[in-house]
């Protein structure tokens, strides 16, 4: 497909083409990894003390002190959201800041600030989830699929 | 300089790898089969003797680390805390132990847990049972509770 496209252009377009990729800064592939390794690894492990925390010291168990704590996580990503600091980990981590819940947090309140001017119910409450609506789209299809997979594997593999 | 930059993070990571690698911990507690039990002695107050007995056959399994159980005279309950790398099938583990101590005690309402904090409530009552510092009634009521928080889902 690219390359047919490639070949319907002018030779001197194809000519810059050539120019660009030789001279284009190659994306640091491994570096990149490993940042939303850390970061992203780094996030989990603050949700884990939290989670803890929850058992130690409320009357929650391994079971429900999730709840509380993805609640925690948005909380603080709402706080650096707002005074502008996830941004700087979301530039540095990438994915890493992206994947974990607070991501998804992120994307929600971003969207919540930048369309504030245009009103709370067309603005804010029109936009809100228009980032956030993908995640949730494709995160129940994938549930689902999954779910498909290991019915099938469960019941008929006997796995 | 980018050359330095691949260096760092293969170190990085190759530091990271190794780490994953240590050998548990002498802690004391998972070295033989002694796994962190304390046997309640407290004859006042109900019998704890199906408890110390579910803690002496439990112990002898090598990946359970800590064991916590307290009974009243209708049900007994039971946590135990197993090595880390065995949580992949912690669910498998909880089924297996349930089923020995539900034909240990057929007499009793067996309650398994792997909770943490299903753990840390049953050493609390185990100390308080120790120190005499809980009646018969409140045993009861707290084992109750107990009973409910092993069943609250999300």
């Amino acid at each position: 497909m690219a390359d047919e496209k490639k070949k319907n252009l002018p030779p001197e377009a194809q000519e810059y083409q050539e120019f660009q990729s030789k001279r284009e800064v190659k994306r640091p592939l491994l570096k990149n990894c490993l940042k939303a390794f850390l970061v992203g690894g780094f996030i989990c492990f603050i949700g884990q003390i939290i989670t803890t925390f929850y058992i130690y010291n409320f009357n929650f168990t391994e079971q429900t002190a999730g709840n509380p704590t993805v609640a925690t996580l948005i909380f603080i990503t709402m706080l650096l959201t707002g005074f502008g600091f996830y941004d700087r980990i979301g530039q540095f981590a990438g994915a890493g800041s992206a994947v974990p819940v607070t991501g998804f947090g992120n994307a929600v309140i971003a969207s919540a600030i930048e369309y504030r001017t245009e009103g709370f119910i067309l603005g804010v409450g029109s936009n809100m989830l228009k980032l956030a609506g993908p995640v949730i789209v494709y995160g129940v299809f994938a549930a689902f699929v999954i779910a498909i997979i290991k019915t099938i594997l469960v019941q008929w593999g006997g796995f | 300089m980018r050359k330095t930059t691949s260096i760092i993070y293969f170190c990085t990571t190759l530091l990271l790898v190794a780490c994953g690698n240590v050998q548990p911990m002498d802690t004391g507690q998972n070295t033989d089969d002694f796994a962190d039990i304390t046997k309640i002695s407290n004859e006042y107050l109900i019998s704890q003797k199906p408890s110390n007995q579910a803690k002496e056959m439990l112990r002898k399994h090598e990946e359970i680390t800590a064991v916590r159980a307290v009974n009243t005279e209708d049900s007994i309950v039971i946590a135990i805390e197993v090595e880390h790398h065995e949580r992949f099938t912690l669910a498998e583990t909880r089924k297996k132990y349930k089923k020995e101590m539900e034909d240990k005690f057929k007499d009793k309402k067996v309650e398994f847990s792997t909770d943490k904090k299903i753990v840390l409530e049953l050493e609390k009552l185990e100390q308080d049972i120790t120190n005499n510092t809980i009646t018969k009634k409140e045993l009861e009521k707290k084992v109750k509770q107990i009973i409910k928080l092993t069943k609250e889902q999300t």
